[in-house]
């Protein structure tokens, strides 16, 4: 029986030594945020959700959705002698500095968020799209009343120079926060924005160039905008509609002086792009667990 | 020996030979991450590579170890071709530079700064 186990909010205990939080913190984010996306490129396998590893029976095949991975050696190795075959999502891990081969290899495949040159070509390990906040969606709102969007914390000087060269660009959504994760819209809001907008600046994160974002502009029918540094996006998505740009000023041109049927015409594009990208990976991963 | 190895990663990036002055960078460990002349060589690769805005987000770190001409005139090398002209011309200015950094340091969150 195939079953499925979310584990990113199980973290070991804190003890005396070790009150850092981070791990906890993390693992409950990405149970509230990242679900529906995971479900979502899961849903031609048919599973059932466990709570808790209790309920695994032997040569059960087991998918787990799981972060701060470091820290579960030994769970892993004990679900290893339990089930027939492990699939794992691993969530998390911006800096992917860490050595994770303690854990990949009590895996048959492994499923990663944030790729990094050792997985862009790995027989192992697939890198897929952190993907979208869950709760976003398109609103299919007529009008798109606004031409740009820019929704997040304004660091680093990519963002900086961003704000600089498209804020008269009339008309525009901005909405900046302090740091992450903080003072946020709520999900509906935000799908509505973004259902209103035509372009969506996409700029590398703090750490790693993939943001929620682009994802989100993509469910949102926003043409994205994205930063070509290290030509991460072509090595991710070869052959990917995207607009990308070295410095923000190349894109004031297109964002002022496309035509409707350009933009519409680029929008379909990107629709159906990302339609046949998330079709693919689904049928990839039913064939590699089925 | 520090400053050797960063000379020679100087006269290589001279001489275009910028792969081969990437791969010694990288090949640099923690002791020169404070080091302003590692940073700004670092930020002169990621310039000629065109990645404009981690030249930046670097040479902006190299001016909390150290306030140099050749650090101000890179910033505003990179401004100018990023299309602010106006922040390019402060930077480029001697009487002005200092301040303009300064203002942009607090408009950004992200980037390293000296507590002192």
């Amino acid at each position: 029986m195939i079953k499925l186990f979310w584990n990113t909010h199980n973290q070991p205990k804190l003890s005396e030594n070790n009150k850092d939080s981070t791990n906890y913190i993390w693992g409950a984010y990405h149970k509230k945020n990242s679900d529906e996306w995971i479900y979502e490129i899961l849903k031609k396998v048919k599973y059932s959700v466990i709570d808790n590893e209790q309920d695994l029976e032997t040569d059960d095949i087991l998918i787990i959705v799981d972060s701060s991975i470091e820290n579960k050696i030994k769970k892993y190795n004990e679900l290893k002698i339990i089930c027939s075959k492990i699939f794992l999502f691993h969530l998390g891990d911006e800096t992917g500095i860490l050595d994770y081969s303690p854990v990949y290899k009590n895996c048959d495949y492994v499923w990663r968020t944030f790729c990094s040159n050792k997985y862009f070509s790995n027989e192992q390990v697939k890198c897929i799209p952190i993907g979208y906040k869950s709760g976003i969606s398109s609103k299919s709102l007529q009008n798109r009343k606004y031409k740009w969007a820019f929704i997040g914390t304004p660091h680093k000087s990519s963002r900086h120079d961003l704000l600089y060269h498209f804020s008269h660009i009339k008309e525009f959504y901005s909405y900046k926060t302090e740091k992450f994760n903080s003072k946020l819209i709520p999900v509906e809001e935000m799908s509505k924005i973004l259902s209103l907008t035509e372009f969506l600046p996409c700029p590398n994160g703090f750490v790693h160039p993939e943001t929620y974002r682009l994802y989100e502009a993509l469910e949102c029918g926003c043409i994205p905008i994205v930063e070509n540094a290290y030509k991460y996006y072509e090595r991710l998505f070869p052959g990917n509609p995207f607009i990308k740009v070295d410095k923000w000023i190349e894109a004031v041109p297109t964002i002022k002086g496309w035509s409707n049927e350009q933009i519409s015409s680029k929008r379909n594009e990107c629709v159906n792009w990302w339609n046949k990208y998330k079709n693919e990976m689904q049928e990839f991963i039913k064939n590699k667990i089925v | 020996m520090n400053n050797d190895i960063l000379d020679k990663i100087d006269s290589l990036i001279s001489e275009k030979k910028i792969e081969e002055a990437q791969f010694n960078l990288s090949n640099l460990g923690q002791e020169f991450h404070q080091n302003p002349k590692y940073l700004y060589l670092r930020a002169k690769v990621f310039y000629l590579n065109k990645l404009y805005y981690l030249a930046i987000d670097t040479l902006l770190i190299a001016l909390e170890f150290e306030k140099n001409d050749k650090i101000y005139n890179l910033i505003s090398k990179i401004y100018n071709v990023l299309g602010n002209k106006e922040l390019a011309k402060k930077i480029s200015n001697s009487n002005l530079r200092f301040e303009s950094i300064n203002l942009l340091k607090d408009e950004l969150t992200g980037i390293y700064r000296k507590s002192d």
